[in-house]
């Protein structure tokens, strides 16, 4: 029995207290070793092997990062069948509006808007060749992050977790 | 408003990961502690500034920390509990002379850390010199020498 518990040194000891403290600080413990855990395995970007997935439907696969961070670069790589005479794939307007724009490889020939939907025209390409766009970007919102690319047909949907 | 709860999130953050990690971890530094902790600094300061290197910025993150320090401070003072919770108990490692092995393998003390703050402070040379050896709530430990005389 400690000192105090004998009432001969004031020292404001509270061994209840400390075991509840201890016991704490391994719970703790253990939840940061799953933080970091998490951080190995790309559930809060930044690389991992959840950090990245593929999508397609139609003539259309996209390669993007599942889980991305806030205001930090992110890159969705879209693989079409170009559709000549001028090939283009059309988003929607939610994930342009949640993002900035860095810069789109190759850069299309024009880009407008339609209604719920942005338009990105590039110029023409051999036909019957598959065609890659990168586009990278950075979220300025967290949370959840949707978005859907199509040429003319039907397209993939796809959804980013955006961690703060 | 962004960098306020920018601010109020790292603060509550260093606040969890420092109770996690004892009251012996950066309390008397090594070099390496040292070095640590600028890492530490500097990495939180990227977090907290974002891209944002404006004065105002500066000053709201700087309000911010300085304001949630006031208020714990005085939240602190009204509430022992919440004292407790925040800052921890001192715990008695040495009880009149007896080494309290469970508390110091706990708290992730040895007897050579009693030793040292027994030589830096009291110059003392030997264990049967203290009496008493708590570690405190800034996870420093003090030592009360026994009376010679007695």
């Amino acid at each position: 029995m400690a000192a105090s518990q004998e009432g001969r040194f004031e020292v404001g000891e509270d061994a209840e207290f400390q075991r509840l403290a201890w016991r704490f600080q391994n719970v703790g413990f253990v939840l940061l070793l799953l933080f970091l855990a998490a951080g190995m395995l790309g559930i809060f970007g930044g690389g991992g092997i959840f950090a990245r997935t593929t999508a397609s439907a139609g003539e259309i696969t996209i390669d993007y990062d599942r889980f991305a961070r806030f205001s930090t670069s992110s890159e969705l790589e879209v693989t079409f069948l170009p559709q000549a005479p001028s090939p283009h794939l059309i988003f929607d307007r939610r994930f342009f509006d949640g993002v900035d724009i860095e810069k789109i490889l190759p850069a299309p020939l024009a880009m407008s808007e339609e209604g719920s939907n942005v338009h990105l025209i590039f110029s023409s390409v051999d036909d019957g060749f598959p065609m890659t766009v990168k586009i990278f970007y950075k979220p300025h919102h967290f949370g959840p992050l949707h978005g859907h690319v199509k040429t003319n047909g039907a397209g993939p949907s796809f959804t980013q977790f955006i961690s703060p | 408003m962004e960098s306020i709860l920018r601010g109020l999130a790292v603060y509550a953050f260093l606040m969890v990961i420092f109770r996690i990690s004892g009251k012996r971890s950066l309390a008397e530094i090594t070099t390496f502690d040292f070095v640590i902790l600028l890492i530490l600094a500097e990495t939180t300061q990227q977090a907290l500034l974002g891209e944002d290197y404006s004065l105002i910025n500066c000053f709201l993150l700087v309000a911010t920390l300085m304001t949630a320090e006031v208020l714990l401070s005085m939240w602190k003072r009204r509430h022992p509990l919440v004292d407790k919770i925040l800052d921890g108990v001192p715990l008695i490692l040495v009880d009149n002379g007896k080494l309290l092995e469970d508390r110091m393998q706990r708290s992730r003390v040895n007897k050579d850390d009693i030793l040292v703050a027994a030589r830096e402070k009291h110059g003392l040379e030997r264990l049967d010199q203290v009496k008493y050896a708590v570690l405190e709530r800034s996870g420093g430990i003090s030592i009360i020498p026994r009376d010679e005389r007695a």
